[in-house]
């Protein structure tokens, strides 16, 4: 399964460590550079430095909202270029996601087909 | 708390102060006394005053039966005869005093004689009646202290209005609990300004029993939640005398619920994100392993994946409860063929199912508005239930017809069977099925009632036929399309 091919780069943005340590395994055996963040304030500085080309993003991180970042990263011309794929365990959440502007949503649970599928999309893409 | 008499009843009792004192000989004493002090006046009136012993015959006849009966009413039997003992001796001391002839003594002495006779059986009947009201009125009285006590340690408000709804009795905790005092007579009808209180004016005027949960606000501005009982109480001949309500404060037990719900939405929340990940790390451990093609593995990590989705379910089972609990469940209705619906989920099934059969026995095409995953859901619950029953191994058998404007779904085992009493029960929340056999069957209970609430929310009905020990018929219905 290990595919040389991509070596794009993801940032997931997840304040629960098991399922923001999954997630990274799981793209990084596929080939994929990740960088993980457990803090939402932290987001603007990691996509500075490490340009990702795709965001993985939680909507509930403690402490702040992660719609509320999406919103933020989509109104600086820096960085509303960049898909963004919000994350949330409550299926009802979609639509307050795409309000936001994220491109697209995965509802918890998932699994690693599902992942990889919305992930390849949009960083080939 | 207000107990009130009829004025008839106070006044007897102000008359009786013997029987609140309870001493026997007080009567006596007193009603001897006072004739004696009668007599006294009435000598001393004629020695002294009229200075003529001849006087006293007189007044000593009309002064001494109104006497005898007053005493007779006032301390019963026993003072009656002892006012009627002391005239009879006074009336024999007139008759030896006074300047009169042998014969006419003898004649005044039959007089006073048959005078004592009729003054004696006089005083026993007006005594015995006394008595007989005193005893009836003591019992009245302690009756109603009785109650008075029951209802002032009740735990919960209580009160009492006549039937044109002016309060005959309040207890302190309904008074507490509003924060207002109720007095005696207050007009429920024209005063009320608590929803607490509403029940008791319907019952008032419909003279029917209401239970209602109400909100209310008492006087500091709590709001509370409370229940409300109130029935129409009947005289004889069935007219209603007096309305009584108990009024339950739930607000605490309310509070608790909510908090509860609370827990469990938060709990089964936070039990999802490890889960996710567990099976993430899961798919990525198969993967993993794929090549050194080791069966221990795979059997092993498929165990592993069995039992994290059995855990996910679970967890599943406990937010829809606590959705269901909040109103918080969602249906997304959508036009579909429940046959096709049908087949889907056994088909599924029956990979995992592997014991028994799962058989369609009788299907025809139809359409309903409904929640596809839902019904589904309901439709795995019936059918993993008939499996989870019937241990032998049975086959279970599916039916899918058009009844009425309703299409009937039927899951049927050849399992274990519920007993008869079991039947409402087993759709309860959290109920499950407690009898020796069941006992060894895991599971927490909460796969039929959101069942049977998500055929409610469809405005559909669910039900089983069942007789023990040879099976169960679950069913469910939900109106067809049209």
């Amino acid at each position: 399964m290990l595919s040389s091919a991509v070596s794009k780069k993801i940032l997931v943005v997840d304040d629960d460590e098991g399922i923001s340590n999954a997630i990274s395994l799981i793209l990084e055996l596929e080939g994929y550079v990740v960088e993980t963040t457990l803090k939402g304030d932290e987001t603007y500085h990691k996509i500075e430095s490490f340009k990702p080309d795709v965001i993985l993003l939680d909507v509930l991180i403690s402490g702040t909202d992660g719609r509320r970042i999406c919103h933020r990263l989509k109104q600086d011309r820096h960085t509303s270029q960049i898909p963004v794929i919000m994350i949330s365990a409550h299926p009802t959440a979609e639509q307050s996601v795409r309000d936001c502007g994220a491109e697209a949503f995965l509802a918890k649970p998932f699994n690693s087909e599902e992942l990889l599928g919305i992930v390849s999309k949009y960083a080939e893409g | 708390m207000h107990f009130e008499y009829s004025r008839m009843r106070r006044l007897l009792a102000y008359f009786n102060p013997i029987a609140r004192l309870g001493n026997k000989h007080y009567s006596i004493l007193l009603s001897t006394t006072i004739t004696l002090l009668f007599m006294i006046s009435i000598e001393i009136y004629a020695h002294i005053i009229a200075k003529d012993p001849e006087v006293v015959g007189l007044p000593a006849l009309f002064i001494f039966p109104p006497l005898i009966i007053y005493f007779s009413f006032r301390d019963g039997i026993r003072g009656g005869i002892a006012a009627t003992i002391v005239t009879v001796i006074y009336y024999g001391y007139i008759i030896n005093t006074g300047n009169i002839t042998p014969a006419e003594k003898s004649t005044q002495w039959e007089t006073a004689f048959i005078l004592g006779l009729i003054y004696l059986i006089l005083a026993y009947i007006i005594g015995w009646l006394k008595q007989t009201i005193d005893i009836h009125i003591e019992q009245e009285t302690d009756l109603g202290r009785r109650l008075q006590a029951i209802v002032e340690q009740l735990p919960v408000g209580v009160i009492i209005t006549n039937s044109s709804g002016q309060v005959m009795l309040v207890n302190k905790q309904l008074e507490d609990m509003l924060h207002i005092q109720i007095p005696y007579g207050y007009h429920i009808l024209r005063n009320n300004t608590f929803s607490a209180l509403q029940p008791l004016a319907k019952t008032l005027k419909t003279g029917k029993t209401v239970t209602d949960l109400e909100k209310t606000v008492n006087r500091e501005g709590k709001s509370l939640t409370v229940k409300v009982h109130t029935s129409a109480i009947h005289n004889k001949e069935g007219k209603v005398i007096a309305v009584a309500s108990i009024i339950h404060d739930i607000t605490q037990q309310k509070e608790l619920e909510i908090r509860k719900d609370d827990f469990i939405n938060m709990a089964s929340h936070e039990l999802r994100s490890p889960l996710t990940s567990m099976k993430l790390y899961l798919e990525v451990l198969e993967n993993l392993t794929e090549q050194y093609h080791d069966k221990r593995v795979t059997t092993t990590l498929t165990s592993i994946k069995d039992q994290t989705e059995r855990l996910q379910d679970i967890v599943n089972d406990l937010l829809d409860v606590s959705r269901l609990h909040t109103g918080k469940m969602i249906i997304e209705k959508e036009i579909l063929r429940i046959d096709q619906l049908v087949f889907q989920v056994v088909e599924e099934l029956q990979v995992t199912i592997q014991h028994h059969a799962i058989t369609i026995v009788r299907i025809q095409p139809l359409t309903v508005l409904a929640d596809k995953v839902r019904i589904s859901q309901v439709l795995t619950n019936l059918i993993t239930n008939a499996a989870k029953y019937s241990p032998g191994g049975t086959p279970i058998e599916i039916a899918v017809e058009k009844k009425d404007v309703y299409v009937s779904v039927q899951v049927t085992d050849y399992g274990i069977g519920i007993a008869k009493d079991q039947h409402k029960k087993i759709f309860d929340r959290l109920y499950q099925v407690t009898d020796s056999q069941e006992k060894t069957f895991p599971g927490l209970g909460m796969g039929l009632y959101i069942s049977k609430e998500i055929i409610k929310l469809h405005k559909g009905t669910i039900g089983v036929r069942s007789t023990k020990g040879s099976g169960s018929t679950f069913y469910f219905r939900i109106p067809l399309f049209s």
